[in-house]
């Protein structure tokens, strides 16, 4: 059946008379999926890089001063966090498309779970980040605080921010575990990223229960993360952007879907 | 011509496809190094262990807290010659706010304290003095050279429990040893404003009033802030001293060459800006010198120190070698009372912060912050404790148990070798 698919004209994924032909937009979705993968990979880490070099847990004062004495740096972190939350738009919307044949409510799911995740980091990190600048900027109203309570109100969000990442954890480990199963079963891309990105999924869902049920043991469900996220989403970027899906078996699924939605 | 064109074309493509993957590795290799930063630049968990912090103190009488709550101030160069903190003893009791968390910290980029790891205190922030059993003495506290002066809290803390007003004025500095020689001129300047400034507070109507004894006053200092203490007790710079003491290290390849290299070409500059020959500064009641620089003041310029004197240094110290520092200080000094304490076998960190959550690439990657090759950090913590707090509260406080807890015959613990005179 590959053989056949594979050698005859199909006529419908090649060039067409009014644009690129399915395949070439396939490849260019996938392509575009690994770019924002890789993206993402790069610079979210590099924004928690950042935060953590200017935070320290429970120091209110040094925090404060670390943020005020480095405005710039705390910005260009905000600034990665930001883009990270409009990349992972994009890609829900990519990874929507390239999915869809699988399992439209599977993949429509995956979708929007991966907004949510977006919003809530937008809703949160970003904001409690916004709302820290603006405490350490220092306006006249803010004479109202005493230092000590402007330090201590900047701590308080940036704490919250570690409480808020668990919660975007939630809905960025549903999107993994659906994005896997769809992969898994797509049968146009290969299992293992689907196994591996279900695992990385799994893993961001124990660290988000398991920290708020087990905060003693934080530092078990961070290694857990590490271990299991970065092979899954890697080798998933990696696959998207160097092989992509097979157009053939992509439009065989997408014809089984729409002669099964008939 | 079409051939050459083909195997232009398929040279191209190729080098187009080569570059293509080594722009996907190097942003591959850049997520992984990022991926890993971010995480090693990220807290363990908290393993603060307060049994064993207690078991520390045994068999070390002055190494336990003392009677006094801790408050803790922190004054901002607006209203202070520059930013302080100050811990005291307070009253309130132990609901009415949360201990401090402290960082122990490093200034190693431009302005910004990285934190090594960080420590829960005692002290509250803004907790009411305890003026009823007021004024205490006052214990100027120099941090070591571009290391936070919270990153010694858990010293000042204890000093304060036990009725000192301890005040530690921060020294703008970034961890550059180009910058060192500027450090040695601004130091003993900056602790003498900052002991300028809490004076004036303490008169009548001032601030600190009822607080502070500004007629007993001690300067301690670990490391550049042992040398800023020996100074502000009297010490004075002798290049020609130092310069031979470089000559020897250098050809024994001793570790103070590090400091000779960076200090030596500009000693005279240095020694210019002091005002060598100059007035002393205003005299001190005691000088403490945790692992303190003193070979750029040879014995000659040690002799300038009279007021009593304690020395602690561990014997295996790199940066700051026990001979250069607390050994020659010890040695060096006039004074009438002096004791030393060599903490056999430790390093140059044993007198900075606790580590109860240190960054992961901390405590994962060996260096000498959070450990120590030859003790277990809190009992070192303990026996510092114990010898700084008997010295000060037998010179500042006349505490004559204090005094005996000095005595060389009472003998000193396991792993410490002490001696004293006028004890």
């Amino acid at each position: 059946m590959t053989a056949t698919a594979t050698t005859s004209p199909a006529p419908s994924h090649e060039a067409g008379p009014t644009g690129p032909a399915p395949s070439r937009r396939l490849r260019r979705l996938s392509r575009a999926a690994g770019v924002l993968y890789l993206a993402i990979f790069v610079i979210y880490p590099l924004a928690v890089a950042v935060r953590s070099t200017l935070v320290v847990p429970g120091d209110a004062a040094t925090t404060a001063a670390n943020i005020a004495a480095d405005e710039t740096l705390f910005r260009w972190g905000l600034a990665g966090e930001s883009a990270v939350v409009l990349i992972e738009v994009l890609l829900a919307g990519v990874l929507y498309a390239l999915l869809r044949p699988v399992s439209r409510a599977g993949s429509l799911a995956a979708a929007l779970a991966r907004v949510a995740e977006a919003v809530v980091m937008a809703a949160g990190p970003i904001a409690a980040g916004v709302v820290t600048l603006v405490l350490v900027g220092g306006g006249g109203y803010l004479a109202a605080f005493e230092p000590d309570q402007r330090d201590a109100l900047v701590m308080v969000f940036q704490e919250a921010n570690d409480g808020m990442v668990l919660v975007w954890g939630f809905f960025f480990g549903l999107s993994l575990v659906l994005t896997g199963w769809l992969v898994h079963r797509s049968g146009f891309l290969p299992r293992l990223p689907g196994v591996l990105l279900a695992l990385a999924g799994a893993a961001y869902l124990l660290q988000s229960f398991g920290t708020f049920v087990a905060p003693g043991a934080a530092d078990l469900w961070d290694a857990v993360v590490l271990v299991a996220a970065i092979p899954g989403e890697l080798v998933f970027a990696l696959w998207l952007l160097v092989r992509g899906v097979d157009a053939d078996r992509w439009a065989a699924a997408a014809d089984r879907a729409r002669d099964a939605r008939v | 011509m079409s051939t050459v064109r083909r195997v232009l074309g398929r040279s191209i493509r190729a080098a187009g496809r080569g570059a293509l993957v080594a722009g996907v590795a190097g942003v591959v290799l850049v997520g992984l190094v990022a991926q890993s930063a971010a995480y090693l630049l990220g807290y363990a968990a908290p393993t603060a262990d307060g049994a064993a912090e207690r078991a520390a103190y045994v068999g070390l009488d002055h190494a336990a807290p003392g009677p006094h709550r801790v408050g803790v101030r922190r004054i901002g160069s607006d209203d202070a010659p520059m930013d302080l903190t100050v811990w005291y003893p307070a009253v309130g009791s132990t609901d009415d706010a949360e201990p401090l968390t402290y960082s122990y910290a490093l200034t190693a980029l431009g302005g910004t304290a990285t934190a090594l790891a960080t420590y829960e205190g005692r002290g509250r922030l803004g907790a009411a003095p305890d003026l009823a059993r007021g004024p205490y003495p006052l214990v100027l506290l120099s941090a070591g050279f571009a290391i936070t002066p919270e990153s010694y809290a858990w010293l000042a803390e204890h000093l304060a429990s036990h009725g000192l007003v301890v005040a530690a004025p921060a020294h703008p500095e970034t961890l550059d040893p180009r910058t060192l020689w500027r450090s040695t001129i601004e130091r003993p300047a900056a602790v003498a404003r900052a002991r300028a400034y809490l004076e004036a507070e303490a008169r009548p109507g001032g601030d600190l009033a009822g607080s502070v004894d500004p007629r007993r006053v001690a300067v301690i200092g670990h490391s550049y802030g042992g040398y800023t203490a020996l100074a502000s007790g009297g010490a004075r710079l002798d290049a020609d001293a130092f310069a031979a003491g470089c000559v020897e290290a250098r050809a024994t390849d001793d570790p103070l060459v590090f400091l000779c290299d960076a200090l030596e070409p500009r000693m005279p500059e240095v020694v210019a800006a002091t005002g060598n020959g100059g007035p002393a500064p205003e005299p001190v009641d005691a000088v403490v010198s945790l692992a303190g620089d003193a070979a750029m003041f040879g014995g000659a310029g040690l002799a300038g120190v009279t007021a009593p004197v304690l020395t602690v240094g561990g014997t295996g110290d790199d940066d700051s070698p026990f001979r250069w520092s607390t050994r020659l200080a010890y040695e060096g000094v006039a004074s009438v009372r002096k004791a030393e304490v060599a903490l056999e076998g430790a390093a140059h960190f044993v007198f900075t912060g606790e580590c109860d959550r240190a960054r992961r690439v901390v405590a994962l990657v060996p260096n000498g912050f959070c450990g120590d090759p030859a003790w277990d950090r809190a009992r070192a913590r303990a026996v510092v404790r114990h010898y700084v707090a008997a010295f000060l509260l037998a010179e500042l406080g006349g505490d004559g148990s204090a005094r005996g807890a000095l005595a060389p015959r009472r003998g000193s613990p396991e792993g410490v070798g002490y001696r004293a005179v006028g004890y």
